[in-house]
């Protein structure tokens, strides 16, 4: 097992690598550079830029040299300093502005992914269990609505409802008087109050996709020989099913781990920007759109860094519940 | 019910309700398992064997339904239980299984748990039917891998199915029957997924352990040449009944039902002239729903008088001492 992990970790460095030379030259494949964006903007304003200026500000951003040493000088800065470069919109340390919009991002994310499993488990199993059952089409039936709905109509759906039944501001992970306060218990109640909505907007497609998944999967397992053999030892129906057919079943359940932590950053965003969230995807979205290079090469190093990470930690959870996964790795 | 009969079985009838109509996989089937002996269930494939071992432990499962009939268990004390009444998920039949009447089943690769150890899977049977504890049971585990030749029991213990050959599975299986030292064993084609040597073993095997614990086995199987070497008693089934049911000898000396002969002469002989061809039976088990109207066997039968086999189902008799058979030929016949 441990030579296992091992060998996994390491396999992640040079993904990594690839990772962030693709990241920097897809922000490079644009034309122009942030200056050509603050130049017309300028103009636009009846200003005038003067050649010495801009000089000034290419050597400051070091944008006039070449691919490679610009390159370099990103990548040592991240290793060697955690030093992401400076966003020219905001005119302040990436790192400051990523932080804590990952912080909270993640917050949402690892909310969203325990509810799917809370939710999808139990109902993905019974569905099995009980299959043509009325409790079956119940389930099934609202779950092909959670996962026809768009996430940004579900948003706006239960935004009215929170503003209008239970007379909640909307909008934001925070209360307008309490996005600034510093951390305390009342904060953590406003965030848990207002985190429900994108949780259940976020969550509803997955878990309807894993209902159906655990469903399709345990009605497999359950025609197999070897659940009617443990039937015939004795065990009883709660055991049999928990420790037998749903341990074998649960497998897509880990996998998610492993796409879900970043569709939850990138995909989230046409929610994120409904319920104006202060998470990653609408700054990402922002940063693109003016060509704020660092920035956006910062999100996008996340986001693929998430999403090997996340494959990681599913791989090894796999391997931990389902033994024949480590077999075939060895040697 | 004689005191010396394990499990005796009457009138059972086992249905499946299926989109297309109503299958009478097992229709009306008698016999009974003594106390140490082996009674082989013998028929071509689809002949309702399996169905009848599931229906022994209440798990058929939907849209089966055992409609009617008793299989009546009797206790070590003398105490006797009517399966077919039990709730199929209740306390009481659940009590039975594993403890009381064990099973193994006809593919070794699959009927193991397969993501979970092979030592939990004997501790956990036993803790659930014996009174002894975790430690006990590990013991009692290794020893009993030992004892159906697994080699290095002890390591064994944490290995999963899949590390396993198929022959290996079955010991497992066996040892996982065996485990809570159950009076009656049905092996529901226990060799059939096997190559002829591993099947040898694991009939040896089989052979050796119900002399040892002088347990009693229902053997389902479709090789005569496997009743010849393990069989005490034999069923012979056609179309979900008993057709035949006579001691090993009996069947193999005086095969009365036109079926049995049929299929005695399926057997290659080491005396067989090669040019010769291997006689088969004519035919095939016929479609559920395309029943023979009388006698099951009737359109596949070298003996069908119409007029008789053709108009209704004839009993199942006792034509010599100890030996059934439900044919024409034989109706009041008295002794043969």
């Amino acid at each position: 097992m441990g030579r296992y992990i091992i060998k996994r970790t390491l396999m992640m460095i040079p993904t990594l690598v690839v990772i962030s030379i693709v990241s920097f030259v897809i922000i490079q494949l644009p034309p122009g550079d942030f200056l050509t964006s603050v130049v017309a903007n300028l103009e636009d304003q009846g200003q005038t830029v003067d050649s010495a200026t801009l000089a000034a500000l290419q050597a400051r951003y070091g944008l006039g040299r070449p691919v490679h040493v610009q390159y370099w000088r990103w990548v040592s800065g991240i290793i060697l300093r955690g030093d992401f470069g400076r966003s020219f919109r905001y005119n302040r340390p990436v790192a400051d502005l990523i932080w804590s919009r990952l912080g909270l991002t993640f917050v949402i994310s690892f909310t969203t992914l325990i509810f799917t499993w809370v939710v999808a488990l139990p109902i993905g199993v019974y569905t099995a269990v009980k299959q043509r059952s009325v409790g079956d089409y119940i389930a099934t039936f609202i779950g092909f609505i959670g996962l026809a709905i768009p996430n940004f109509l579900l948003a706006l759906v239960l935004m009215y409802i929170a503003f209008r039944y239970f007379n909640q501001s909307v909008g934001g992970l925070f209360s307008p008087d309490m996005i600034d306060a510093p951390w305390s218990f009342a904060k953590v109640v406003d965030l848990l109050n207002h985190l429900w909505i994108p949780v259940v907007v976020l969550g509803t497609a997955g878990t309807a996709g894993l209902i159906r998944i655990m469903r399709a999967n345990l009605l497999d397992e359950l025609k197999k020989t070897y659940v009617m053999a443990a039937r015939a030892r004795g065990l009883s129906e709660w055991t049999l099913l928990r420790q037998y057919p749903v341990r074998v079943a649960l497998n897509p359940f880990i996998s998610t781990i492993g796409w879900s932590l970043p569709t939850l950053v990138s995909g989230a965003t046409v929610t994120a920007i409904v319920l104006s969230l202060p998470t990653t995807g609408p700054l990402l979205i922002e940063a693109l759109k003016a060509q704020d290079m660092f920035l956006a090469a910062a999100f996008i190093m996340m986001l693929s860094a998430l999403t090997v990470i996340g494959t990681l930690v599913s791989d090894i959870l796999l391997a931990i519940v389902d033994p024949r996964i480590k077999y075939a790795n060895r040697g | 019910m004689e005191t010396n009969t394990i499990l005796d079985v009457r009138d059972l009838n086992t249905w499946f309700y299926t989109d297309e109509g109503i299958v009478k996989a097992v229709n009306g089937v008698d016999f009974s398992i003594p106390e140490s002996t082996t009674v082989c269930v013998v028929g071509e494939s689809g002949c309702g064997k399996s169905i009848t071992a599931q229906s022994i432990l209440n798990l058929v499962e939907p849209p089966g339904k055992i409609v009617s009939g008793s299989i009546t268990y009797r206790h070590n004390d003398g105490r006797e239980v009517d399966i077919v009444q039990l709730k199929p998920k209740g306390r009481d039949i659940r009590a039975i299984r594993g403890k009381e009447i064990s099973m193994i089943f006809q593919e070794p690769m699959s009927s193991l748990g397969p993501v979970n150890k092979i030592g939990d899977q004997l501790v956990q049977t036993m803790l659930l039917h014996l009174d002894i504890d975790k430690d006990e049971a590990v013991k009692q585990s290794i020893a009993l891998l030992d004892r159906v030749g697994i080699p290095k029991a002890a390591s064994r213990m944490d290995s999963y199915s899949f590390e396993l050959s198929g022959g290996m599975r079955q010991r497992v299986m066996i040892a996982l029957a065996l485990s809570c030292n159950s009076r009656l064993l049905i092996a529901d084609e226990p060799t059939t997924a096997l190559d002829v040597t591993t099947q040898a073993n694991i009939l040896d095997l089989l052979k050796e352990l119900q002399t040892d614990y002088s347990m009693s086995v229902m053997f389902i199987t479709h090789d005569l040449g496997v009743v010849a070497e393990i069989g005490h008693e034999v069923v012979v089934m056609y179309l979900g009944q008993v057709v035949e049911r006579a001691s090993v000898e009996e069947i193999f000396e005086r095969p009365l039902h036109p079926y049995t002969e049929a299929l005695m002469k399926s057997i290659p002989k080491l005396d067989f002239d090669s040019h010769e061809k291997l006689s088969s039976i004519r035919g095939m088990v016929p479609h559920p729903f395309a029943r023979p109207p009388g006698c099951p066997f009737s359109d596949r039968c070298d003996y069908c008088m119409p007029e008789k086999c053709l108009t209704a189902n004839p009993p199942l008799e006792e034509v010599r001492p100890g030996h059934w058979v439900r044919c024409v030929k034989y109706e009041s016949m008295g002794e043969v």
